[in-house]
This record gives C-alpha cells, structure tokens and sequence, in this order.
C-alpha cells in the first residue's frame, strides 16, 4: 500500500535527519541483537564441539552391565551370538576387560600400560584410524591369537619406530606375563579436550588386544562376563542398547530383577547438552534483558521524538490525519530504527561469533533460527516499545499540537 | 445560494467555572457557497477560536455547527480528521509545512490521508503547485524557499484535494507586502474560479478585499456586511 511506503519513507527521513542521535539509539538494541546472535552461536559450537569431541575419545558405543549384587548370572561369548542374531543393526558386540596397572616392555623401555581385551568390534571404541597393519579379526579373537593394536605414539616409545608390525610386546598384569605380537597401529588421538584434562599425567601406552587371548593369559573366565560394549549408529544407539538389555534379560531370566543397567553414549550427550543448554539459556537471558534495556531507550528517544514534533503532528492532523495513521507513522518509525539495529546487530553478532569461535577453535554454527528470531524480536520490540509514544502522539489534539 | 456553513447559538467556554473564559457567546452565522468572508477582530476577540469552530479543529461546548447540511459540532476525533480533509483547505499564518518534506510532498499529504493513489497523487499536487506559479520549486524544502513561495505551497496544500472551503487564518501575517498581494492576488482567484473562502485577520486592509466582512469582538458578532467597496479585480 502506498500509505506504508509512505510511512517508511518518512520513517528513513526521520533516521537521517537524526543520524547521531538514531545511532545511539540503536546502539542498545545493537548490543542486544549482537550479544543473543553470538551467545546462541557460542552455545551451539560449544555443544557441538563437547559432542565431538567426547565420540572422539569414547565413541559411539553404549554398554550394558550386570549388577552383580541382584544376581549370580553373568554374561558368556554365547550371548554375543544372540545379540548379533536377534537385534538388527548391530554394529558389533564386545565384552570388555580393562586393565589399567599393566605395564609394557619393548626394545625401547618398559611403560604404564591401559590394556584392552575385546571383540574385534573395539576397533569402533575410538575414532582414530588404524593406519598402518590392520586390527584383529574375528576369526583371530575365535582362535585366542596374542596380537595387539596400539597407538603411533606407544610404537615410538616402545619400538622407538613406526615401522613394528611383527614385533613383540611384553605385557605383564598382576605378575602374569605374555608376549603379544603387534599387527596394526592407530593414529594418536588428537583430542585438545584430553590434552587438556590429561595433558599433566604421565604417559601410558593403550594396547587392545583380542579378549579370548587376554583372558586366558591373564587369569580371566572368558563365561563370566559382567558387561557388553554395544556398538551402533549414533542417532539409534540408545535404543539399540535399550534393546540388547532386553533380550539379555530374557536370555537369562532376569526379566522385572532390574539386574541390568544399561547407558548409552547419547545418554551421556543428553545429559552434556542438559548442562550446556542451561549455560545457554542463563546467558540468552542476560541477552534479553539487554535488549530489553535497549527497547525502553527507543521509548525514551521516541516520546522525546514525539514531543518535538507535535506541531508536525498538529498540522498531520489538520490536514486530515486520522489517530491510525499517525498512530503507523510513529510505529514505523520505531520499527525501522529497531530493524536497522537488529541488522546491524545481527552483522556484529555473526561477526563476534566468528571471532570468538575462531579462537576457541569451535565450528562456526549460525542459525537462521537465530537470525529469524533476533530480526523478529528487534521490530517487535519497536512496536512494543513504540506503541506508547505513538499513542500519545496520535492523540494530541489538532489545536493543542498547532499551538506549540 | 446553497448553505455551506450554519452556525447556531455555538458557545466556547475555556476553564468552565470561576475563571471561564467566553470566547464565543452564543454565535450564530450562516456562509453560503461561493462566498468571500472575512472575519476581522482584535486579538482575544475570538475570532481564531471561530476559525478553529469553523475549521473542525476544536468542538463547540454548546450550539451547533452544521457543514454541508451535516451536524459535525460533536464527531469523534476520526470522524473529524475526514471532514477537515475533504471539506476543508487550511492556510495558516505560520505555513505549517513540514520541513523534512519537499513541496511535492507536502502538497500531496492531504491526498495521502484520503487515500489517494500515487499516480493520481502526482498529478494532483503538480497541478496545484502549477497553479501558484511554483513549477520550479518541487523539490525544494521549505527551509529554501522565501516567506511567499512557503504560503503558496501551502495554498497548494490547501486546494490540492479540491475541498469546497478554503480557510486563511492571517495568511498574510508573516508575508512582506510584495508577498502578501501576490497571496491576496491567489486567494481572489480561487474564490472566483468557485470556491468557498473565508479569511480570518485583524488586518481591515486585508478584510476590505473580501465581498462580505464579519467583525467579531468579545466573543460576539458585532457586524456582518456586504462590503461596498470589493471590487473585483
């Protein structure tokens, strides 16, 4: 319609005249826009950058465990079987042993040792890639083979060289000792969260081997198995688990005993998000309540506006003017100096996140939501805020505004 | 001769009680079509708060005020913002223009408020600038124009949606004499193409131009004549 082109056009008029004051004005809802656009987009990359990193270093992988005070039954290789059988999507089942006070010896030197025993499903536990040699098979875990993964950097400290497949390890748990041969190696796992956390504590060397061998070595009953390593697709997982606990419990009576525990890794990412989420939602407040600051001086500036154009006003409305038409004109004017704000918040805002991410070296994760949201609220805010002073100008009577 | 105006028995009374003020006491009067009035009195005669009763910027405390044969002395304030668009063009001492906008804008709010398309918009407000002889000036702001270049914008404001009367509150009074004839000049000549006009003034040179002169003091009609001497031009 050609009367709100009309309003606008006056609107940005308006704007100009007061260029320096229009400014200051925004400023408020500029810092406002900004701060929701950068605060969303640092929560969003913070969770982003926590789930990754977390499936970095644990994977996508859930377990189900016996609670050994409600029963005696324990879990045997057969049920992987049944597992494998009658739950659709598996990715692979594992027991899983896991000694963490073993120690390691090659040609280089003798060093703490995390030693692993399962299927040749753990290849999935982490995300690094076994890059050089390959990672047991089934059939060697089936025959109780003395093979052995690890790490690139457990090779240079061992071997002093990458270049050690056929090699042998020495690993000794408890006084028991075994020679294991190793045939694959993993890239290291480069998680800056690990460095972070793990970066002051000594180093140990991470060895997988197959569990049949593990066990037999070690002095472990490969029939009595306290848990299952599941492994599936990240976005079914948790039901996945929920299923295998199920058929678990069938499989050995233990149906309504609440003898099984079960946790999934999404599990642990809800619960991360839960927390991160609450970090976001308390800083978007924080956000709001600066716009909220930044509406009441577009009603402060407007009133102010209002009173300074009353005789404007006066001859709108003695050449015709309705109270609506004044009431769109002054509405408009707080709408368009609140959009423009809002854009310019939105650009800082994206800017900010960039900058911020960037330094924090999380993924830059802007939403249209966001940005939807953040133009709706800044001309919402100028209408809500505007609503006053332009009442209070279209109200004016036509002589009263002509006298001034 | 059509009634355009009737005025009956119209009081103004400001701060009713001890110090009320009777601006208007019990006023009738009657303006028909095609009229030239001007209505002359001292200041605080009440004559600009006649102007304000006859322009449906302010409302009667008692009477009625009948335009078109339509009562308008108790309308809502919407109701009284379309009479002032389409019945009536208002020429006011001070211009009243607005300043952020060019003569072509201004000319053509009225027409905005009514709702006027912009090509006919267009049209309209050309016309009326071309008719006060300001054909060169459409862009210009208020602020570059002289004191008589602002009136005729505003004259042009006034007749560009065609109302049937034309209401001049001092139109001169800011105006140098070379100005304030060339003014008079276009006020006789919209009056004599068919308009309505009534000029209100405390000036008797001013008020000896018009056809039928009004004089008004202490809030009363104190004469109402055909003027002898118009002449026209």
């Amino acid at each position: 319609m050609g009367t709100v082109k009309e309003y606008l056009k006056s609107a940005i008029n308006q704007m100009k005249h007061n260029g320096y004051r229009t400014f200051m004005t925004m400023l408020g809802i500029i810092i406002g826009i900004a701060a929701v656009i950068t605060v969303v987009s640092l929560g969003k990359g913070m969770t982003d950058y926590v789930n990754g990193e977390i499936n970095g270093i644990v994977g996508n992988y859930g377990y189900v465990v016996i609670d050994s005070s409600k029963t005696t039954e324990l879990f045997t290789p057969d049920d992987i079987r049944l597992l494998e059988e009658s739950v659709s999507d598996l990715k692979g089942v594992s027991p899983y042993f896991d000694e963490t006070t073993a120690r390691a010896k090659g040609p280089r030197g003798t060093y703490q040792a995390d030693v692993i025993g399962g299927t040749e499903a753990v290849e999935l536990a982490v995300s690094s890639k076994v890059y050089k040699g390959q990672y047991f098979t089934r059939q060697m875990v089936e025959t109780g083979q003395k093979v052995c993964i690890m790490m690139k950097n457990d090779a240079k400290h061992l071997f002093g060289t990458e270049e050690c497949l056929g090699n042998v390890v020495e690993i000794t748990i408890a006084g028991k000792t075994a020679e294991y041969t190793v045939i694959g190696l993993r890239e290291d796992i480069n998680s800056e969260m690990i460095n972070t956390f793990a970066g002051d504590m000594d180093y140990y060397a991470t060895i997988e081997t197959p569990y049949t061998a593990f066990a037999s070595d070690f002095g472990y009953d490969i029939d009595k198995l306290n848990m299952f390593l599941i492994f599936a697709d990240q976005d079914v997982l948790q039901k996945k688990v929920k299923e295998c606990a199920k058929v678990l419990e069938n499989a050995h009576g233990l149906r309504g005993a609440n003898a099984l525990w079960s946790y999934s890794m999404a599990d642990m990412s809800e619960e991360i998000n839960t927390v991160l989420g609450g970090a976001s939602t308390f800083l978007i407040w924080v956000a709001v309540i600066s716009l909220v600051v930044g509406g009441i001086g577009i009603m402060n500036i407007m009133l102010v506006s209002v009173t300074e154009r009353t005789r404007e006003i006066g001859i709108r409305k003695s050449i015709g003017a309705r109270t609506g038409a004044i009431t769109a004109q002054f509405l408009s004017e707080a709408a368009v100096l609140t959009l423009s704000g809002g854009v310019i918040g939105i650009i800082v805002g994206i800017g900010l996140s960039y900058i911020v991410c960037s330094l924090l070296h999380f993924n830059l994760i802007i939403t249209p939501g966001s940005v939807l949201g953040a133009t709706f609220i800044s001309v919402g805010i100028g209408l809500g805020f505007g609503i006053y002073p332009a009442r209070k100008a279209a109200k004016m009577k036509p002589i009263d505004a002509l006298r001034v | 001769m059509k009634k355009l105006v009737v005025i009956k028995d119209v009081s103004k009374i400001y701060n009713p009680g001890e110090n009320e003020v009777r601006a208007l006491n019990h006023v009738s009067l009657t303006i028909g079509e095609r009229e030239f009035v001007a209505i002359i009195g001292q200041s605080g005669s009440g004559k600009s708060t006649l102007m304000n009763m006859l322009g449906c910027l302010d409302t009667p405390t008692s009477g009625k005020y009948y335009l078109h044969g339509q009562d308008v002395s108790h309308m809502t304030d919407d109701e009284q913002s379309d009479i002032r668009n389409k019945e009536i063009g208002f020429i006011f001492q001070g211009f009243n223009l607005i300043q952020s906008l060019t003569a072509l804008e201004n000319v053509e709010l009225p027409l905005i408020y009514r709702g006027v398309g912009k090509k006919e918009r267009d049209r309209l407000a050309n016309a009326a600038l071309n008719s006060v002889g300001l054909e060169k000036r459409k862009t210009h702001k208020p602020n570059e124009m002289s004191g008589g270049q602002q009136q005729r914008v505003a004259i042009a404001r006034a007749i560009a949606q065609a109302p049937p009367i034309l209401l001049a509150d001092e139109p001169t009074g800011n105006l140098d004499s070379a100005s304030s004839k060339e003014i008079m000049k276009i006020i006789k000549r919209l009056y004599s193409e068919g308009r309505t006009v009534i000029i209100i003034t405390h000036d008797p040179g001013i008020a000896q131009q018009a056809k039928r002169i009004i004089t008004i003091s202490d809030g009363m009609i104190k004469s109402d004549i055909i003027n002898p001497d118009y002449k026209e031009d």
